[in-house]
């Protein structure tokens, strides 16, 4: 579904990723594991094509298709949803009215015919079930006055509304207490199939508790410099990421 | 309930406007929505009493707005919301007064301004406290985005305050379009063209939406494009 080969990409002239190889196959769950500043969200902003990144060299292929060719709206359309660790508030736009838009050019690209407004209602109302959201917040603006908690479950909301091929999810367990983290991860675990992979961008082996990866990566200084199944993620909870590093030669 | 009047001033009217006073225990909401002329609205509060007051205009022509507002009575609140459009060489200039002359009084205004292409907009706003007005309480909010590098905004919120134990606050803004906001909408697939116009007609929308009467709110909307 996804390759990835030797991406490099900076930002204001400072390369950040520095040559990842990486690659997911439909049905899988991956988890991206590493310390602070080592290009974990770069490389999902790279992926979801964020302007801000300029990508250097490198290839990634993307259901057969040139994924760095395709622009931002083309890349969600075609199924690559990214779960973002900070979601903006959009004030004045209804959560229904962008929902209807998005699940709209989704549906288009899908050859499927557009929702009528009472199929629409029925669909957030059993989405916004999946991870016991408020069906309220529906009429109120984008993000704006969620808590931190609602704003993470609105992600996965928003997740299960576009039915993704490929999910990128951002430190979507970060900030969250426990009972809303078993509600995401619970969320996500529902969304898995045959037909879609997950890739999980966190610093904290307790999302992986609930969501258990097919295999674990350690990216450091912009490369993957490990990868290993489920049981690496519990070797770095205890050990750190100290025995990677400096084992590491630059 | 309170007396209540509702005016409403539409296009169509070259230089309408006029004076009016509202009388303790009355509440006074004025609508105004005009595309070309100068407009003149002068409002004097009593003590207690309300005014609310909401324009929208969207033009290619002339447009000035000129509010006089004094609050002479005790504890007396007025609201000023506005939205205005400056397209093509569409020249838009908004002037407020707000005169605190009473103690206890309350007034917000929030003003929002697009301009786009060779657009012009000036917010001139200014807020008086006067020696006596003490327990004051006035905020003023002025928010505006170019849409283009030829568009241009001008914003100058003024306080003039002589009492000493006040509330004010004011806030100007002049930027263009918050491009997180429009990342956000593309990773869902929206197209950049629908999530600029999204995101526009939010920053309008929420001014639009101090209007409660439907009927009156969707002519709002209609005027300002949403």
């Amino acid at each position: 579904m996804l390759k990835v080969k030797n991406l490099h990409a900076s930002v204001d002239g400072k390369e950040i990723l520095r040559g990842i190889d990486f690659e997911v196959k439909a049905g899988e769950v991956h988890a991206i594991m590493g310390p602070n500043g080592s290009g974990k969200s770069t490389f999902a902003s790279v992926l979801a094509g964020n302007e801000k990144f300029e990508v250097t060299a490198g290839e990634v292929e993307y259901d057969g298709k040139n994924l760095l060719e395709m622009s931002i709206e083309e890349r969600a359309r075609e199924g690559l949803f990214l779960g973002f660790q900070y979601p903006v508030e959009i004030p004045g736009v209804s959560m229904a009215n962008f929902m209807k838009l998005a699940v709209a050019e989704r549906r288009k690209a899908q050859g499927l015919e557009p929702l009528t407004a009472g199929q629409m209602l029925k669909y957030m109302r059993e989405k916004a079930a999946v991870v016991e959201l408020d069906a309220k917040l529906m009429n109120r603006a984008v993000n704006e006055g969620f808590s931190g908690g609602e704003k993470k479950k609105n992600e996965i909301f928003q997740m299960a509304m576009l039915e993704p091929r490929l999910s990128l999810l951002d430190e979507t367990d970060s900030g969250l207490d426990i009972d809303a983290l078993r509600i995401v991860a619970t969320g996500v675990n529902k969304l898995r199939s045959e037909n879609n992979a997950t890739v999980l961008i966190t610093h904290y082996q307790r999302l992986l508790d609930y969501i258990v990866p097919d295999f674990v990566h350690v990216l450091y200084k912009g490369r993957i410099i490990y990868s290993g199944g489920k049981e690496l993620a519990l070797k770095l909870e205890k050990e750190g990421y100290d025995w990677l590093i400096s084992d590491y030669k630059e | 309930m309170s007396d209540k009047r509702t005016i409403i001033l539409r296009e169509g009217c070259a230089g309408c406007g006029g004076e009016w006073q509202v009388a303790g225990g009355q509440s006074l909401e004025l609508y105004q929505l005009c595309s070309e002329g100068t407009h003149s609205v002068r409002l004097s509060l009593e003590a207690g009493a309300h005014a609310k007051v909401v324009f929208a205009a969207a033009t290619e022509g002339e447009l000035s707005y000129d509010y006089q507002i004094e609050l002479c009575g005790e504890g007396a609140e007025v609201e000023l919301y506005g939205v205005f459009v400056a397209r093509g060489e569409g020249r838009v200039r908004v002037h407020t007064e707000m005169r605190h002359n009473a103690p206890g009084c309350h007034s917000d205004q929030q003003v929002r301004g697009i301009a786009g292409e060779r657009g012009y907009g000036l917010f001139d706003g200014l807020v008086y406290v006067a020696p006596d007005a003490q327990k004051t309480e006035a905020y003023q909010q002025s928010r505006n985005v170019l849409l283009a590098p030829t568009a241009r905004i001008q914003t100058q919120p003024q306080l003039e305050i002589y009492a000493d134990d006040v509330k004010c606050s004011h806030g100007a803004t002049v930027g263009q379009m918050n491009e997180e906001q429009i990342y956000y909408m593309r990773q869902r697939g929206l197209s950049e063209e629908d999530a600029r116009r999204l995101q526009l007609g939010g920053f309008m929308q929420e001014i639009v939406d101090k209007v409660t009467d439907d009927a009156l709110r969707e002519e709002f909307e209609r005027v300002v494009g949403l």
